[in-house]
């Protein structure tokens, strides 16, 4: 449905909200419940499939700990609902028959257990709930066949080569005649280093022996999975609550360069003002990335070292200033000149030099200043010759006659944003300097843009 | 000084010039140039529009187009005479031809083939002073003093050097170098809009084009002032624009059309052919004797004709004809020269002259040499075979189709501009949905502002004048919906060709108002349904009932059948079918032929904003004294009571009452239809309302002819054409009355065509006591079939299916009728996907195997239907049969609905009646004893939605429940308070009451109620007209 169908039916016209989906979000709070869930079974799974929305839970020999599945389900619930969630919970003897009964039927922060050998009690429940393709239910639908039951008496065979086999897996799996294995969720490795001293350190150069060998263990175990670090979060706990350094340092593309981390790392340090005992020392590499290859080529060798200088020049200025202090200047195609460049985050922009104009009439380099003054200065013109062409020009109260005049080049432009009409000359004064001055096309007003040397 | 600008882009160079040809003609002509070249890239087709508003303004244009050849720069090529003028036509046609549509492939040698009476004028690169200099004496070698080489200045970086650079190429390779302006646009305010279709043509936006655009808006007709300025010391360089402009002598007025060669017999005149077969016509067409009237008649039109030397026009329209009859592909004339009797006699028309006083030399003008105006109907399935015998009768060289300029409208506009100026998509598309198909002006800010751009802000200002300004240009040109043009040369020798989007077809450059300008003959053939549908239903009456029927002998004045027509009961037939229609039918209460041809033209936009409906009919009904202003008004308005219903009369009005001259009237029909320029209308109306001043006309009456004039200049209807169309009303609507059955079938049977869905047409012939017999395999065609007096349905109703899986079916069936469904799998060897349409379609009943089953079975099917082997099963179907659920009656109800849209079981809503009932709500049919005024509750299928321009935000809605149709009027406000339901739901309960005059019963909506809930699974599809 079109955001604009959407609206129609909000009722008042009021304002729809919207929300963008995150899949990704969804299934890191997803991950984040299996882990929760971990503590009911030692199997607990996401179901399978590209957004998995459900988590299953093997309560085998588990149950009896708690007194009985419904019991065991009756902690489930309580735990996850005291959480903030709602949800949907069946205990049944097959994976297929627990995902019926929790899908089939609405019970918000309840749960139901079906007890072994009565499946054929969910045969009034939707096939919806039976895990089919959507191609299979449209089969279903066009025969009529709407619940579990009037599936079920269908005669497996036949079905096996009308709706294909992957249909008939999902009833076994229901019945329990198909097994279904469930593979358990287990978490991500967490890249993080950690010492605590029973006795809290002082001296800030243990302190930073210390760091440094935690920064090489975190880095071994990264290198080893071919990743890089790129932010790396150094922590200094004292015994007390709230004394705590720390430092995040930003290296905007991921590295394993010890040199350099240890570099950057001490320039952190150097700084730091030590007023308690450090008791815990913690390096987290708290973003990480895959390592870039760059294949040697035999022609292109010289490329790639300057690249790699210009690579390690910005991750050394990111990780001193910060990522949003570090950019680079880059030519814009525009035609007025104090639009023609602008900056972007160095990370963004790894080209060495890359600018290419194909159209328009683009000025020569020495047709242009290479510094453009910040501001366009006013400058007075005394005299022109014919064609309004400007002949003596005073600039910071000191007169020049001009000896060369080139010109003038229209630029009339930028409309969009706010208008620019000037006519530019390049000038020769007596004393030999190059100016790039422009006269204003509606208030007639002269300035001088620049210095070519 | 004289000048002459060499090098103009219009913006018939789509998305690079930002100005119409006629705005640089004008502006040139005011800045004092001698003249100017439109030269547009690879392309003439702004040069007609030129040519008109230079010849006004005095001024001389050259007519030359840019080139790139491949493989040498750029060079720009003006003609200097007709022969030169040729040679530029063929160029363009021969590199358009070779290229997909739009573009253009030429090589040097190209032109080295075509290049005795053109000049040359090299461009090079305005990016860099580089060019190769052999190409260069290539060029010279080739054009010799004919050749120029271009300097344009544009106030760059380095103008100076680059004037250098070109003077020293000059002297290297003795071209002579020529100053010109590389004109994108007729003035410097035009360089926001260029930036704008520059960005248009490269897909970004202004801010991101970058040095896409230009760096400033040197690129207009530069006056003579600043080119001195821009030139000094160089003004040979002006001077020499001048000589470059006198060597081109052509002008387009010399181009001659001359008909085709083989009109008539070798060793006869066109004339005297003309002559026989007029007069062999009209003793078939009389075969009693000719009366004394027609024969003058014959005498009379045959005179003016020679006079006027249209007589290879007759012959071409005649020959058509001829052929169109020789493969029995049912054909019509319409228009003015079409109601003659020598048409008649031809055969283009089948409407008896006798019955209709249209003055043969009203609609030829003998002032303006123009060609008379005949275009002929095809059916719409077989229109194809008529162009293909013109292609192969003249030959490919010598016939072309007529372009049509695809112009931007309000909405194309606002996305182009709104996209250019990086406008946010969401609000583009509100901005587009809110802005009318026609209506821009002085609502546009207004409207702008209600979706939320603030027309004060600067962009808002900027959109709205910049959307005003694209309004009108062109976009490309298209294929003309059936303008063919014949010549006795070579076409492209007179106009280039270039390729269509459709594979095979070919268009001129220049569309019907740059033929007519120029006086080149063309002709409509158009494609038209309903002579498809008549035809398909003379075949089935022959076949059926032995009746040899044409277009020609149908029984005249029938009173059954204008009986049912004054009953409005006319679906299927032509023109008077659709909802206005049908609610005009009982208060017009047409008796005779002549007031079909009223009936037909009245219900139009024209006639209806111009006020005109409702004084006719009181007139009519004799509410209404019929009084004229004068005599003369009196003679061209007595037909319509003193209403002028047709555009004629309008153009008539201005004549007598206004005292235009005919070709100033005719000025003023398309000053009307030229809607962009609001200027043009008011210079009109002035000289309007003093020339009926002058008549002693004045006040309201003066000011109501205006308005009339006005509404007919957009959607006027003429009497010429209205008159061809009555026929094919009446003969429609007496093949409904006297064979229901067969009307439907062809009707069916011609889709998509007319204004209802095969579901109604359904209904309306059970209601007229048709059998109809559902689709089965073992019966139906891929077309509806009429068996023993019954309509049996036809598998082209199934949505989806392909005809060829009914040929196999069909073929299958030859030896003799299926019997079991597992014969019928192992005969048709039809694939899963089919077998499972044509079981959703529930066609084996005659198998007695329901939807549900034959679809169980039809899944067992392998998806790619193979040759049988030997190793495959023999039979197909279980012996088990499946324990499957019975449908219900509403069930199957809905599923016939979800294969064909219909069902011939019972209505969806019949279901609920009982329901119904107990909420008061009454059947449709029921609604004929219900009082005016008086309130009601109907329910229904939402049939059809329309919301007519003229009808003030009034939505007409027609719904259906099993006992017929009901139509509702939605106002505006009551649509919008149900949003929800109106916009979404293909069910509704509406509380309302009855409007009902002349028997013409509406029901006004008060409350509507959503009742798609329970009818959710019946997928209908309302047919939504604007």
């Amino acid at each position: 449905m079109p955001v604009s169908e959407a609206q129609t039916l909000c009722p008042d016209r009021r304002p729809l909200k919207l929300v963008a989906v995150n899949p990704e979000f969804d299934r890191l709070l997803l991950e984040r419940l299996a882990v929760v869930a971990q503590q009911f079974s030692p199997l607990v799974a996401l179901n399978e499939a590209e957004e998995p929305d459900a988590l299953l839970l093997d309560l085998t020999g588990v149950a009896h700990l708690y007194g009985g599945e419904s019991e065991w389900a009756k902690s489930v619930c309580a735990t996850f609902v005291n959480k903030g969630f709602q949800l949907q919970c069946a205990v049944a003897e097959t994976v297929g028959a627990a995902w019926a009964l929790a899908h089939g039927v609405h019970m918000p922060n309840r749960f139901r257990v079906l007890p072994t050998g009565e499946l054929n009690r969910l045969n009034a429940l939707s096939i919806e709930t039976l895990r089919l393709n959507p191609e299979a239910h449209s089969v279903f639908r066009r025969l009529g066949i709407d619940s579990i039951g009037q599936l079920l008496a269908l005669d497996r065979n036949s079905l096996v080569s009308r709706v294909g086999r992957a249909v008939t897996r999902r009833i076994g799996q229901f019945l329990g005649d198909v097994p279904e294995l469930l593979t358990p969720y287990v978490p991500p490795p967490i890249f993080c280093e950690r010492r605590q001293f029973e006795h809290p350190l002082t001296q800030p150069h243990w302190i930073e022996e210390v760091s440094l060998q935690l920064l090489k263990r975190l880095l071994q175990r990264l290198a080893k999975q071919q990743l890089g670090l790129s932010q790396l979060h150094v922590a200094w706990q004292g015994e007390a609550k709230g004394t705590q350094l720390a430092w995040m340092i930003d290296l905007g593309r991921p590295t394993v360069d010890e040199p350099l981390l240890v570099e950057l790392c001490q320039m952190k340090w150097e700084r730091a003002a030590l007023s308690f005992a450090v008791a815990t020392v913690q390096m987290t590499a708290k973003q990480v990335g895959r390592l870039q290859c760059v294949r040697l080529s035999l022609f292109d060798e010289h490329q790639i070292a300057l690249r790699k200088d210009i690579d390690t020049l910005v991750t050394r200025l990111h990780g001193r200033l910060g990522s949003a202090h570090v950019s680079r200047l880059e030519l814009v195609p525009d035609a007025i000149p104090e639009h023609q460049t602008k900056l972007r985050s160095a990370i963004e922009s790894s080209e060495i030099y890359d600018v290419s104009f194909d159209a328009g009439m683009v000025p020569q380099l020495w047709e242009r200043p290479l510094l453009l003054a910040a501001f366009p200065q006013p400058v007075d013109v005394l005299r022109m010759c014919h064609h309004a062409r400007p002949a003596v020009i005073k600039w910071q109260g000191q007169l020049s006659e001009l000896r060369n005049v080139w010109g003038p080049e229209r630029v009339e432009s930028g409309w969009w944003r706010r208008a620019v009409r000037r006519d530019y000359y390049r000038v020769e004064t007596h004393t030999g300097q190059r100016w790039w001055i422009f006269q204003r096309l509606d208030t007639r007003q002269w300035f001088l843009h620049g210095e070519i040397v | 000084m004289r000048y002459a600008e060499l090098h103009c882009l219009s913006n018939f160079s789509f998305l690079q010039g930002a100005s119409h040809p006629e705005e640089l003609a004008t502006q040139a002509a005011e800045l004092g140039y001698a003249a100017i070249a439109i030269t547009d890239q690879n392309s003439v087709a702004g040069v007609v529009r030129a040519h008109a508003a230079a010849k006004d303004a005095g001024l001389k244009l050259l007519i030359g187009a840019e080139m790139t050849p491949q493989d040498a720069p750029p060079v720009v090529l003006w003609a200097t005479n007709r022969n030169g003028y040729g040679e530029l036509c063929h160029l363009i046609t021969k590199g358009r031809r070779r290229a997909p549509k739009g573009d253009c492939q030429l090589t040097f040698d190209d032109i080295a083939q075509h290049h005795t009476d053109l000049l040359a004028g090299i461009l090079p690169s305005a990016h860099a002073e580089q060019i190769d200099v052999a190409r260069l004496h290539q060029y010279r070698d080739l054009f010799g003093d004919r050749c120029y080489l271009l300097a344009e200045l544009f106030r760059g970086p380095h103008d100076g050097k680059r004037l250098a650079w070109l003077r020293g190429l000059e002297l290297q390779t003795s071209i002579p170098l020529v100053a010109s302006g590389g004109v994108l646009f007729h003035t410097p305010t035009r360089r926001m809009l260029h930036d704008v279709i520059t960005a248009v043509r490269y897909r970004t936006s202004v801010a991101q084009a970058g040095h896409l655009l230009q760096p400033n808006r040197e690129r207009h007709l530069r006056s003579l002032g600043d080119l001195n300025i821009l030139y000094q010391g160089h003004e040979e360089l002006l001077a020499r624009t001048q000589e470059v402009a006198d060597q081109c002598t052509f002008s387009l007025d010399e181009l001659r059309y001359e008909y085709p060669r083989e009109l008539a017999p070798e060793g006869m005149s066109p004339m005297d052919y003309l002559t026989q077969l007029t007069w062999n016509g009209a003793q078939q067409r009389f075969p009693e004797g000719v009366p004394e009237k027609v024969r003058g008649l014959i005498q009379h039109e045959l005179q003016l004709i020679e006079e006027l030397q249209y007589e290879p026009y007759f012959l071409t329209v005649w020959d058509l004809v001829r052929f169109a009859r020789s493969r029995d592909i049912l054909c019509q004339g319409r228009g003015s020269a079409a109601n003659s009797v020598v048409c008649y006699c031809l055969g283009v028309t089948s409407v008896d002259p006798s019955r209709i006083e249209v003055l043969f030399e009203r609609f030829i003008s003998r002032e303006r040499n123009e060609a008379p105006d005949i275009d002929i109907d095809f059916e719409h399935e077989r229109r194809e075979e008529v162009l293909q015998y013109l292609y192969a009768k003249y030959g490919r060289e010598r016939t072309g189709m007529t372009a049509v300029t695809v112009t931007y409208r309000p909405r194309s506009a606002i996305r182009d501009v709104g996209k250019a100026l990086g406008l946010s998509q969401d609000l583009i598309d509100r901005l587009a949905k809110n802005a009318g198909y026609h209506s821009t002006g002085e609502k546009f800010p207004t409207r702008c502002k209600e979706v939320g751009l603030n027309p004060a802000s600067s962009i808002g200002k900027q959109f709205i004048s910049l959307a005003t300004e694209l309004l009108g240009f062109p976009r490309h040109l298209s294929q003309h919906t059936g303008g063919m043009v014949m010549t006795r040369g070579p076409l492209h020798c007179l106009v280039p060709i270039e390729n269509a989007a459709m594979e095979g077809r070919t268009v001129v450059q220049w569309n019907k108002d740059d033929l007519d300008e120029l006086g080149i003959l063309k002709v409509d053939c158009l494609s038209l349904g309903m002579l498809t549908a008549i035809r398909k239903c003379f075949e089935l009456v022959k076949k059926h009932h032995d009746l040899d029927l044409t277009l020609a002998n149908v029984p005249e004045d029938d009173t059954k059948v204008y009986d049912m027509i004054c009953r409005a009961d006319t679906i299927g037939v032509f023109q008077i079918e659709s909802r206005a229609q049908m609610s005009m039918l009982p208060r017009l209460k047409p008796r005779c032929y002549y007031d079909l041809v009223i009936e037909v033209s009245i219900v139009r936009p024209g006639p209806i904003q111009g006020d005109m409906v409702h004084p006719y009919l009181r007139r009519r009904n004799g509410e209404e004294p019929v009084t004229y202003p004068n005599e003369n008004i009196k003679r061209v308005l007595k037909k319509t009571l003193g209403v002028p219903l047709f555009q004629e009369q309008c153009m008539q009005l201005s004549i007598v009452a206004a005292g235009f001259t005919p070709g100033e009237a005719d000025q003023l029909r398309r000053a009307m239809a030229a809607w962009r320029r609001p200027g043009l209308i008011d210079q009109f109306r002035r000289k309007l309302l003093a020339g009926m001043q002058e008549n002693g006309l004045t006040g309201d009456y003066a000011e109501r002819v205006f308005n009339q004039i006005r509404g007919f200049g957009e959607y006027g209807f003429p009497e010429s054409h209205a008159a061809s169309f009555a026929l094919l009303v009446y003969v429609s609507s007496w093949l409904k009355c006297h064979y229901p059955a067969e009307f439907a079938a062809s009707i069916i049977n011609s889709q998509p065509m007319g204004f209802y869905a095969p579901a109604q047409l359904i209904r309306d012939a059970r209601d007229h006591h048709v059998e109809v017999l559902p689709i089965d395999v073992n019966f139906s065609d891929w077309s509806c079939t009429i068996e023993n007096q019954a309509l049996r349905l036809g598998f082209r109703l199934i949505s989806g299916l392909r005809q060829e899986t009914v040929e196999t079916v069909v073929q299958a069936r030859a030896y003799g009728p299926f019997l079991t469904m597992d014969e019928f799998l192992v005969r048709t060897q039809l694939s899963r996907t089919e077998l499972a349409r044509l079981s959703d379609a529930d066609a084996f009943r005659s198998l007695n195997e329901n939807r549900r089953l034959s679809f169980w079975n039809s899944l067992a099917q392998s998806d790619s239907p193979t040759q049988p082997s030997l190793f495959s099963p023999q039979h197909f179907v279980d012996d088990i049969t499946p324990e499957l659920p019975q449908m219900s009656a509403e069930q199957e109800v809905h599923a016939d609905y979800r294969t064909t849209s219909f069902s011939l079981r019972a209505h969806p809503l019949s279901f609920y009646r009982e329901e119904l009932d107990s909420l008061r709500v009454i059947p449709n049919g029921d609604l004929r004893h219900i009082a005016n005024n008086e309130s009601v509750r109907v329910a229904g299928l939402v049939l059809l939605r329309q919301r007519p321009s003229t009808a003030k935000g009034i939505t007409f809605v027609t719904i259906e429940d099993e006992t017929g149709a009901a139509n509702l009027v939605v106002h505006q406000q009551t649509w919008d308070r149900y949003r929800k339901i109106t916009h979404h739901s293909r069910a509704w309960l509406v509380h309302g009451y009855v409007q009902s005059k002349d028997s013409v019963i509406h029901v006004v909506a008060n409350r509507i109620v959503d009742l798609s809930d329970k009818l959710h699974a019946v997928q209908t599809k309302s047919r939504d007209f604007r």
